[in-house]
């Protein structure tokens, strides 16, 4: 306990502590002036500890060394420090999300806050850092000092952006691959059993082909090749022409249609007008709604848009059928020609075997080539097909990914766990501390927003501080220090109370609160520091009590030359060893 | 012989009076295109605290601009400021009659809108077939700037509060407010005893809005039903309906524009937004809906070839079966394709769908029905239900 009057210099002896473990320095200028550095002395594992956080000219500056294990190592950034001591505690900081969506690391700065409340508006909120940087950064810093998984894990929130634009970036392809799938297979036939009727004609082919090369009587057997050639390009044609007359049958009918749905079209604008001059007699019939013309009651202006609409699929349809008919042509010309080529030849007698050899084998050829441009086309387009199917696959485990990345903190007992218990013991230390005028019903939400009976503290303090808000502080901390000592390999085992408002609060409450903390630390191996000006507190023997030593202008002072050292001692030993 | 055409008739104002509502309709009318344009605008009501009232909202906040139509026969008339205002040119406002006269002229009545309505009245304004004398035009600037060089002119001016607002005091900010609010639209050409001015006028806004492409006189028919769309809402009785009741029966909104107009809702809120009307002209419903949904080309082709068959034994069908047995079957067609779409649409299903109409009574009156067909007929469903 630090126990003087005001102005004896308690405040930066508390904050020299913070400093020393990291805190940044928020000293006046007197004090960066006189002192050169602050130094602790602390114990971790039963090993000594000793940090010497150097104070510079302005509160900025950092540079500290720690010395630990007979090792000294040294520091220029809160950010090394930081690291380096949570590391040496045998924490391991995790990978944050910043405020600004960057990644980030806990700080000294940031955690000592639950174990430090600082003078003043220190005693205003449930937590008050000196700067809030990391996304939910007081959820996050509970999280941490209990070992628990942080809830905006910059891992977790780094994988899945990648993940989601992984998602993307497949979406694309498969629309690609879509669409290519959809250019190949344009006017091909992929069923199996073309497939197979292509292949047998391929090898049918192949054996004549054979056939007219082992074949003795060459001529004989191309002149009936090129019979049966013949006779396959007469089936073709007839096919072709079939199809041909049923497609110009369609067009036909398509024009007739047409024609009938202009005629509706007219009819329909008849029956608008018609119904018009009768609305306008409205002496015909006075009734209202009297439905003459019940037909119309959707509007004119809809039904010519559905008539319309039959028009235009039946445009589309004519235009389909009419290119299908083009290119019907233009095939039969082709059969046309190569049969007229075959009869020729076939006819000729001028025609040498050699001619009617060299024709046969040619337009053999020609249909193995055509027929394996085909067979090739169709394996094309299964290869696209199963890649597409397997794009699609790639997608289905990206969005499980996805879908396991975002769940994670949905399921989180330890946490939930925490807050009940954290829920019952601010009840517990409210009651404790006397706390009236506020509803026992607290509520801890995801965020670790407190609410007491739905109101927040801020509307309890009505914005500034008042002596609810201060004891409904002191009552979380206690629990949350009550619930952190409980797992007893934690490190920060120590509660800082930088002069409690005693004003503000009644002595026998804070009396009553330090007592019970005391007994709690006692029996949790942790310690309770705190300072106060009008409220001695009975220390017992294993506490300490740090009266200020110098002599000052006008009353004894914490911090002085060695030569105003007040000579009687009822002084107790220097209290930082502690771990 | 022919004595009836010998005496003078007692009266022909009613002839006049119908004719005046004609032009008054079709203003309201016109001002309810810019609806369409999806922008500030979304309300007309027609005959409601006037001729008809133009609702706003800009950036959440309702605004109201009423207008009065005056019409006059001939078109080389002009209004003068006795018409408008009955106000003398001569003589001192000094008695109570006189400012009576005033409140209850034209410009008198649309000044108790912005006094009513305070901030919520955006402008008030005379609309006409005619012009207005130079006189008229320049009171109204007079109004405006609050001093004038006319004795009536300053008159007017100064016991302005005293006419609008006779019972209660008024601050000289809300005065001044209402006194700017007045405005003129003069030779408006869009309103005449013919449609054919305000189907001209209408033009181009029917067939932006249009799915289809349209003939010049299919556009006059839709001009028309426009206009008896206003018609409607001007007669609709409002005695005791609720104000959402009230707003639906006397206003005209978007969804009434779009039932008279040869588009569908989807289509209009896709061109809103930017989409390409040439491809939505050209493209069929059932086209863009397969489409869509990811269809294959020769799959769309088969759809729209079974619709078409559908239509055309739909077409001679309605002259063959009675009314009553096709009415049956279009109904539970229709049934169907509303649960079918209900079930989420899939094209698996749509065969169970095709199989129990089939089976279903009113599908056995028809023998001449097939799957093709009815499948056609869902089709034409799907299309039919789009359209609204």
């Amino acid at each position: 306990m630090l126990f003087a009057a005001n102005g004896s210099g308690k405040s930066p002896i508390v904050r020299m502590l913070a400093s020393a473990l990291g805190f940044p320095n928020n000293f006046r200028a007197e004090i960066l002036e006189r002192c050169n550095a602050v130094v602790l002395h602390a114990e971790s594992d039963g090993k000594p500890l000793t940090i010497r956080r150097a104070l510079g000219e302005k509160n900025e500056l950092f540079y500290a060394t720690i010395d630990f294990d007979g090792e000294q190592t040294e520091y220029h950034t809160e950010a090394s420090f930081s690291a380096a001591l949570f590391q040496l505690l045998g924490l391991r900081p995790p990978r944050l999300v910043s405020t600004k969506g960057g990644e980030t690391k806990p700080y000294i700065a940031t955690l000592l806050p639950l174990f430090y409340l600082i003078q003043g508006h220190g005693y205003s909120a449930a937590y008050r850092a000196p700067s809030s940087f990391i996304t939910d950064q007081f959820a996050e810093m509970v999280r941490f000092a209990f070992g628990l998984n942080p809830k905006h894990s910059f891992e977790v929130k780094k994988s899945l952006i990648e993940e989601k634009s992984a998602l993307e970036a497949q979406t694309r392809m498969i629309v690609a691959a879509q669409r290519v799938l959809e250019y190949q297979s344009r006017g091909v036939d992929d069923s199996d059993a073309n497939q197979a009727a292509l292949q047998r004609s391929c090898e049918n082919l192949t054996q004549q082909i054979d056939g007219l090369r082992v074949s003795v009587d060459a001529k004989g057997t191309a002149s009936s090749a090129l019979i049966e050639l013949l006779r396959r390009k007469d089936v073709q044609i007839r096919a072709r022409q079939l199809e041909l007359f049923e497609l110009r049958n369609r067009v036909a009918g398509i024009e007739t249609i047409r024609a009938e749905i202009d005629g509706e079209v007219k009819t329909l604008s008849l029956n608008e007008e018609a119904r018009g001059v009768f609305t306008s007699f409205q002496e015909i019939c006075s009734a209202p709604n009297c439905r003459l013309f019940l037909g119309s009651a959707e509007s004119y202006g809809k039904n010519l848009l559905y008539l319309k609409d039959q028009i235009k699929d039946l445009e589309r349809n004519s235009q389909r059928a009419e290119i299908r008919v083009e290119q019907l042509e233009e095939r039969l010309e082709e059969l046309g020609t190569e049969r007229q080529t075959l009869v020729e030849n076939l006819g000729a007698p001028s025609t040498s075997g050699v001619d009617q050899l060299v024709t046969a084998v040619q337009d053999l050829t020609k249909e193995l080539v055509g027929a394996q441009g085909e067979l090739t086309r169709i394996s094309g387009l299964k290869e696209e097909r199963s890649k597409l199917f397997k794009l699609e696959r790639e997608r289905d485990r990206i969005q499980d990914r996805i879908e396991g990345l975002t769940n994670t903190g949905r399921a989180d007992h330890a946490f939930n766990d925490l807050r009940r218990k954290l829920r019952e013991l601010t009840v517990k230390w409210m009651d404790m501390l006397d706390t009236t005028s506020v509803s026992r019903n607290v509520d801890i939400d995801l965020n670790l927003r407190f609410t007491f009976g739905g109101e927040t503290l801020e509307t309890i303090g009505s914005g500034g501080t008042s002596s609810t808000t201060g004891r409904l502080v002191l009552a979380i901390h206690a629990a949350l220090l009550e619930a952190y000592l409980a797992d007893k390999t934690r490190p920060f085992r120590f509660l800082i109370l930088d002069t409690p408002k005693q004003d503000e609060l009644h002595t026998a409450d804070l009396a009553s609160y330090l007592t019970e903390l005391e007994k709690m630390c006692e029996a949790n191996d942790a310690q309770l520091l705190f300072s106060s000006t009008e409220y001695d507190h009975p220390t017992a023997k294993q506490d300490k009590r740090w009266l200020p030593k110098y002599r000052g202008p006008e009353k004894p002072m914490y911090l002085g030359k060695k030569t105003d050292l007040l000579p009687n001692s009822e002084i107790g030993p220097a209290p930082d060893d502690w771990a | 012989m022919d004595i009836i055409h010998d005496k003078a008739p007692r009266e022909t104002v009613g002839r006049d009076t119908m004719m005046r509502f004609r032009m008054q309709f079709q203003a309201a009318a016109f001002a309810a295109l810019e609806i369409l344009s999806g922008k500030e605008v979304d309300r007309i009501y027609c005959d409601y605290h006037d001729d008809f009232v133009v609702r706003r909202t800009v950036a959440g906040v309702v605004e109201f601009h009423f207008f009065q139509v005056k019409t006059k026969g001939k078109a080389n008339q002009q209004w003068d400021i006795n018409e408008v205002f009955a106000l003398k040119k001569t003589g001192t406002l000094n008695t109570a009659e006189k400012l009576e006269a005033i409140r209850s002229s034209i410009a008198g009545k649309l000044f108790l809108h912005t006094i009513e309505f305070g901030d919520q009245c955006r402008q008030v304004t005379v609309l006409s077939n005619v012009h207005f004398k130079d006189e008229v035009h320049n009171l109204v600037t007079d109004l405006a700037a609050g001093t004038s060089s006319k004795k009536y002119a300053r008159q007017l001016i100064e016991k302005f509060a005293a006419i609008v607002s006779p019972d209660v005091s008024l601050s000289l900010e809300q005065v001044e407010a209402a006194r700017r609010k007045l405005s003129l639209l003069p030779n408006v050409q869009y309103i005449g005893d013919t449609l054919e001015a305000f189907g001209v006028a209408a033009h181009s806004a029917i067939w932006k809005h249009s799915e289809i492409d349209l003939h010049q006189h299919e556009v006059e028919r839709i001009a028309r039903s426009l206009v008896m769309l206003v018609e409607e809402k001007s007669c609709a009785p409002i005695s005791g309906l609720s104000k959402t009741g009230i707003d639906l029966a006397t206003g005209v909104g978007l969804e009434d524009l779009l039932r008279v107009l040869s588009i569908s809702t989807q289509v209009y809120l896709t061109l809103l937004e930017g989409g390409d009307s040439a491809a939505i002209k050209t493209a069929s419903i059932l086209q863009r809906k397969l489409k869509e949904a990811g269809t294959s080309d020769a799959m769309i082709e088969w759809a729209s070839r079974a619709k078409v068959s559908w239509d055309v034994w739909m077409r001679n069908a309605r002259h063959t079966f009675p009314d009553f047995t096709l009415n049956v079957l279009l109904e539970e067609i229709d049934k169907k394709c509303k649960t079918w779409l209900l079930g989420g649409g899939l094209l698996a299903d749509l065969e169970k769908c095709i199989q129990e109409l089939l089976e279903s009574p009113a599908g056995k009156q028809f023998p001449a029905l097939d799957i093709d067909l009815l499948f056609g007929a869902l089709c034409a469903a799907i299309v039919r239900r789009a359209t609204r």
